[in-house]
């Protein structure tokens, strides 16, 4: 699996995410941030955990993955952050 | 903060964008077109329509992040230290009561107060139940920190209460928190297990760093020593919603001792709470202080019409909040008072500046958005243009679509002229020049149009454009014309133009009152200024279509094609004023007119034109007749031997002229279905075919019928004719022979050979 392939596919996903505040035309790229650029609140991190449990199987845990994590890497958190850990996990 | 009643510029809503920049004005922009309501993102906020509803303040407890920026609400400093427990508690509350004054302040009022936690103290002060400063001073002699559980932990989980599974013996819910987010509490070593469990589940688990038991029955030993539901009782003010119960306090004292004692014991129902809070017509969900809760109003309210609002955030001070709180309810219909959230007096130069880059900001949200914009065209939208419609019908005819109504060239002119004028905030339009009209733009069915104005040139869809001139004042008038020498008196007085048909304009357009005198090259007349848009100039045309009738009687069916320069010289004279027109005929071809004119009020030319050009339609004298009287007069000729002759020598424009007069809905799909090397053909046989069966109906003595009201049916080589929308005819068969034998024209030949059963040929 490509990192292209990851990052469309992460696009969609977010864009389903965002499309309930009527933000479904905003660029995403690698290094978009979810918390400064998107906005997304933990709340939506929840949704965007499930559509990658559902896309890639429980193995793709954001969960965990967010519980390594401390809160200011959380907050800086961007796309390509992601797209790293769903290729690593994949793989 | 910038708002802008969107009515003004043909999308309804109000939109409204805080500390406007370039870009966020340009994402206002789209997001304004899209229609959907836009909550906040990047200081805009968009509704279409206003939500209505009830507004409740929703008051934060304890969360993890306490960032209250509340300094700038007050005049003396607060003690806002969350060293303890208790100091915590205190803290949130005092920064819950100075947003809930400074929102109250700026005219936002709740119609109910709710809260969650330790919030709902906050909510029971805000709605009278508590007296703040009581309360203040219980919390003072408490010691908070003695009722903490030991060994208890809360965790945050992110999945409904429905997903959460506990085998873990000691741990319970203690919060619903939202439609995805559920907190349990239980003792350190079990939450500890809960937290790696969930996470091997992929859901998101944050245990929270503090320590109570709050909302779980393993506080209850505690209990005897927590004074809060002992506090005096006070009557409420606004209905206080308990988050334990999802329903208002009750009333009686007892009552409001014990919820206050489960509040204490029992879980949290905030997502319930806020369900039916919706369900009571409760829209508006603002939060009344520091931290996250309105996006727990956001998740579990998401498929449903709400706003959730937070009256402070860590990222900016208290004032600028608030100033979105404020936006945001303005935009749902709300009147907050944004004098109350100007700046703190400040030296005269900044205030003035701010309040220049205010005006600055206003006027380019008004350009943005008056750059382009949609208009509805119908006759709902626009009801002026049934007062002009181009097929005459029967009275009462259902089918709008079949008497075209159309909108003017010079209303097309008007909108132009209102977009540039948009688009130049404190200027008016003074020249329009190189007006082009490509299309009709036809108003049956509606539909919605784009009207622009960039870089100096006005668009109305692909059906008009022109260049335009914004200016600060109207340039200096001409002198009008010198009479021309050789007037005489017209033949025919205004107001049979319109009694004979001669001009097709309803109450709406009719403004000619007078035609003053002609000449071979000249006409003027009086204009009293009609209601519709676009009016004045629309009588302009009719007067040069008055010069036509009169002097050019076998081509006078003429519509304007473009004009090259209108120049307004002083505002235009309002409704129901009265003008002179002066014409000059500049000349006169087979196909076009072209004129120049002076309107002129009080003896000042008002408005100048140049190059008004009309595109003349061909059809002779039959033409015109059916233009005019369409249900008794016919395109084709009757021959001695019964047959009805169409020769079809008419231009394509003037073949889509007729087609509108001869065929109904229906019909013109067929039209449209045709092959365009067939259309001739088609249009001629539908043309012969109606003449054939009018004529020999009113040879049988038949009222007037409009060839719309006929329709015609072709079986292979036979035709039938039957009436439509309640005009009952006997099935009628018409036979048709075609040719093309002169080159230049289709004939059509028609005749009625079968009439209730027998022949009649």
């Amino acid at each position: 699996m490509t990192t292209t392939t990851v990052l469309d596919e992460l696009r969609s996903m977010l864009v389903q995410v965002l499309d309930q505040y009527g933000l479904d035309d905003v660029e995403i790229t690698r290094e978009t941030s979810f918390h400064d650029d998107l906005g997304l609140e933990s709340i939506d991190l929840v949704t965007l955990g499930s559509l990658l449990v559902e896309h890639y199987g429980e193995h793709v845990n954001l969960a965990a993955f967010l519980a390594e994590l401390d809160i200011d890497r959380v907050i800086a958190l961007t796309v390509g952050d992601l797209v790293d850990f769903v290729i690593a996990r994949v793989a | 903060m910038t708002g802008v009643v969107l009515r003004e510029f043909g999308v309804t809503g109000r939109l409204g964008v805080v500390n406007p920049t370039p870009e966020r004005l340009q994402r206002a922009e789209k997001v304004a077109r899209k229609g959907r309501p836009w909550r906040g993102r990047d200081d805009i906020w968009f509704s279409p329509e206003p939500l209505r509803g009830k507004v409740v303040f929703l008051f934060p407890g304890l969360e993890a992040d306490f960032a209250p920026r509340v300094e700038d609400l007050v005049d003396d400093p607060l003690d806002l230290g969350t060293d303890t427990l208790g100091r915590h508690a205190a803290a949130v509350l005092t920064a819950n009561r100075v947003v809930d004054e400074a929102l109250r302040r700026t005219g936002i009022r709740p119609d109910a107060v709710a809260g969650h936690s330790v919030g709902e103290w906050s909510a029971m002060v805000s709605g009278g139940l508590f007296d703040a400063a009581e309360l203040q001073e219980l919390l003072w002699r408490t010691d908070l920190d003695a009722l903490r559980v030991p060994g208890v932990e809360f965790a945050v989980l992110g999945c409904p209460l429905d997903k959460v599974e506990l085998p873990w013996p000691n741990v319970v819910v203690s919060h619903e928190n939202s439609a995805n987010q559920t907190v349990v509490c239980g003792p350190a070593d079990e939450i500890a297990e809960l937290a790696e469990h969930y996470r091997r589940k992929a859901v998101i688990c944050q245990v929270l760093p503090f320590r109570s038991g709050f909302h779980t029955p393993m506080l209850e030993p505690y209990l005897e020593q927590f004074p809060i539901p002992k506090l005096p009782l006070h009557p409420a003010r606004i209905p206080v919603w308990s988050a334990t119960t999802a329903r208002p306090f009750p009333s009686d004292e007892p009552a409001v001792r014990d919820l206050c004692r489960r509040h204490l014991l029992e879980p949290v129902r905030f997502a319930t709470l806020l369900r039916t809070l919706h369900d009571d017509g409760f829209r508006t969900f603002v939060q009344a202080g520091p931290g996250t809760l309105s996006s727990l109003v956001s998740d579990t309210l998401r498929d449903r019409d709400h706003l959730a609002v937070a009256a402070n955030s860590p990222h900016r001070s208290g004032i600028e909040q608030l100033r979105r709180v404020a936006t945001a309810l303005w935009v749902e219909g709300g009147d907050p008072d944004f004098s109350a959230l100007d700046p703190a007096p400040a030296p005269r130069g900044a205030l003035a500046e701010f309040r220049a880059v205010l005006a600055e900001a206003e006027a380019a949200v008004a350009a943005v958005l008056a750059a382009q914009h949609k208009i509805e065209v119908s006759t709902a939208a626009m009801p002026h243009l049934l007062d002009h419609c181009f097929a005459h019908q029967r009275p009462g005819w259902p089918d709008e679509s079949d008497l075209r109504p159309v909108m003017p060239a010079t209303t097309m002119i008007a909108h132009l002229v209102e977009a540039a004028g948009r688009a130049a905030p404190g200027r008016v339009v003074t020249d329009l020049r190189d007006v082009r009209f490509h299309r009709w733009l036809v108003a049956a069915p509606g539909h919605r149009v784009t009207l622009s104005a960039q870089d100096g040139r006005a668009k109305l869809g692909d059906y008009a454009d022109a260049t335009v001139t914004a200016a600060h004042r109207h340039p200096p008038a001409p002198r009008p014309w010198d009479l021309p020498h050789d007037e005489r008196d017209p033949v025919l007085p205004a107001h049979r133009l319109y009694d004979e048909r001669w001009l097709f304009h309803g109450p709406g357009y009719r403004g000619l009152t007078r035609t003053v005198a002609i000449g071979e090259r000249s006409i003027r007349g009086r204009i009293t200024v009609p209601g519709a848009p676009g009016a004045l100039l629309d009588n302009v045309g009719q007067l040069l279509g008055h010069w036509l009738v009169e002097l050019h009687p076998e081509r006078w069916i003429a519509f304007p094609k473009s004009i090259d320069h209108l120049r307004w010289h002083a505002p235009e004279p309002p409704i129901g004023s009265t003008v002179d027109c002066t014409i000059r005929i500049t000349e006169v071809t087979e196909d076009t007119v072209r004129a120049d004119a002076q309107v002129i009020r009080d003896g000042e030319v008002v408005i100048a034109i140049t190059g008004w050009t009309d595109h003349r339609f061909d059809g002779g004298a039959d033409g015109g007749a059916v233009h005019r009287f369409p249900e008794t007069s016919t395109l084709s000729r009757p021959t001695a031997d019964g047959w009805w002759l169409a020769v079809d020598r008419w231009s394509l424009a003037s073949r889509e002229f007729y087609l509108h007069k001869y065929c109904g809905a229906a019909e013109r799909a067929e039209y449209d279905r045709c092959p365009p090397t067939q259309r001739r053909d088609w249009l001629a046989t539908r043309v012969a075919v109606k003449d054939a069966v009018r004529g020999a109906l009113w040879r049988d003595g038949a009222p007037p019928l409009f060839p719309a009201e006929v329709r015609v049916r072709q079986h292979g080589d036979r035709f039938t004719a039957e009436g439509l929308h309640g005009l009952a005819l006997p099935p009628l068969e018409v036979t048709v022979l075609r040719s093309t034998a002169a080159a230049v024209a289709w004939n059509a030949c028609a005749k009625v050979v079968q009439q209730q059963g027998r022949d009649i040929a």
